[in-house]
């Protein structure tokens, strides 16, 4: 029940965080910071890797972790390198600001 | 607490102080390329955090390598591939593809715990209700997320045009049968046994689809980062799932967020959200009327 309770907590404060830390966004970075934030969002790579290591011999769910990590390191490797292509095309323009 | 459990939960809590500080860092044009690498950081850290983890208390059998290996190789390579080659002009349509996959693996992980109960395992979410609760939130959220961004992406390919039938208002009650679809299998699943659980994965994901598919090209960023913030929920109900408080936190964080820069860009397109989701593809609002 600890568990739950301290989940429940973490809930709350990080969706309060995630309402607090972005502020004003200028228009260009809109899709820059949507890609990024997605690339995070591709985190739950990290249930599919522990369903994995608790799979023990069972093959279905083994495969199914295996499909499930796939997709979601296509979510984050790819979300990552799409963004920085993005955001490489700001910084070429000399400092504007 | 041994060393293992010490280090993962430093590496943890390092890893959301990096996410925060990356959400943070790319909303501001000066910061956004190191925003984006410090994000990425954090993301291999919270991977380590889980090996080590794993590592220190069950060990890694060298079966879960072998799948751990092969997914990855496939996910990741594709995931390099997809982002090197495609247009610079196509990046919405690619978001969305990303989002869309993110979405699956929420909702693979939901069935999988789903289908085979046993090999859960994580004992800490004794309560078997809650669990039930974040699986249906999980496969729900995930399905939507899923169908809705391949279809943002196929509209935005071109690849697909709303037909004729979905502008009229028919829509709005196929979508609210696809919507008690859904509802009924998430009722069932909730009284027990595992019957609804396809009914909630079509369900849904029929929802998906008959909610964006409406939805006109110039509209289509705004849903697409409406959709991201769905993912972030999917991940956070996953976290429950698994019984991951760092996915929890990830997860918050990003539906929050997004949902925020949802707002934001709507508020850009001088639409409100309301209109975009609902006003279908000629409808427009008065505000928005040329």
């Amino acid at each position: 029940m600890s568990f739950l309770s301290e989940a429940f907590w973490v809930l709350l404060l990080g969706s309060l965080l995630g309402l607090e830390l972005i502020g004003k966004v200028p228009p260009t970075l809109h899709t820059p910071l949507m890609s990024g934030a997605n690339a995070i969002s591709g985190i739950t790579m990290l249930a599919a890797l522990t369903l994995i290591i608790k799979a023990g011999s069972n093959i279905p769910l083994l495969v199914m972790g295996s499909i499930s990590l796939g997709f979601a390191l296509f979510n984050v490797v790819g979300g990552f390198l799409v963004t920085d292509r993005m955001l490489a095309m700001f910084s070429r323009k000399p400092s504007r600001k | 607490m041994n060393l293992s459990d010490v280090l993962k939960f430093s590496i943890d809590l390092l890893a959301v102080l990096l996410l925060a500080l990356g959400i943070k860092g790319l909303s501001k044009v000066r910061s956004a390329r190191e925003a984006n690498r410090l994000a990425a950081v954090a993301m291999i850290l919270a991977t380590i955090g889980v090996l080590v983890d794993s590592y220190g208390n069950l060990g890694i059998s060298i079966d879960a390598w072998i799948w751990i290996i092969l997914g990855s190789a496939v996910g990741g390579l594709l995931g390099i591939f997809t982002a090197k080659k495609v247009a610079m002009t196509a990046m919405p349509e690619t978001v969305a593809l990303f989002n869309g996959c993110g979405g699956m693996s929420s909702l693979l992980v939901a069935l999988a715990v789903a289908l085979f109960p046993s090999t859960e395992s994580t004992g800490e979410l004794s309560n078997g209700f809650v669990e039930i609760i974040s699986i249906v939130i999980s496969v729900f959220v995930g399905s939507i997320t899923f169908t809705g961004s391949i279809v943002a992406m196929a509209k935005l390919q071109g690849w697909l045009s709303t037909p004729g039938w979905m502008q009229s208002k028919i829509r709005h009650a196929v979508n609210i049968g696809f919507a008690v679809l859904a509802l009924v299998s998430m009722v069932s699943l909730l009284m027990g046994g595992n019957s609804g659980l396809w009914l909630l994965v079509v369900g849904s994901g029929l929802l998906g689809i008959g909610v964006t598919m409406p939805i006109g090209g110039a509209d289509m960023p705004v849903v697409i980062s409406l959709l991201n913030s769905y993912s972030g929920v999917a991940a956070a109900a996953a976290g429950f799932v698994v019984g991951s408080q760092l996915l929890i936190v990830a997860g918050a964080m990003v539906g929050a967020a997004g949902l925020i820069l949802t707002q934001v860009m709507c508020n850009g397109m001088n639409r409100s959200l309301v209109s975009v989701l609902f006003g279908g593809a000629i409808g427009g609002t008065p505000s928005s009327g040329s």
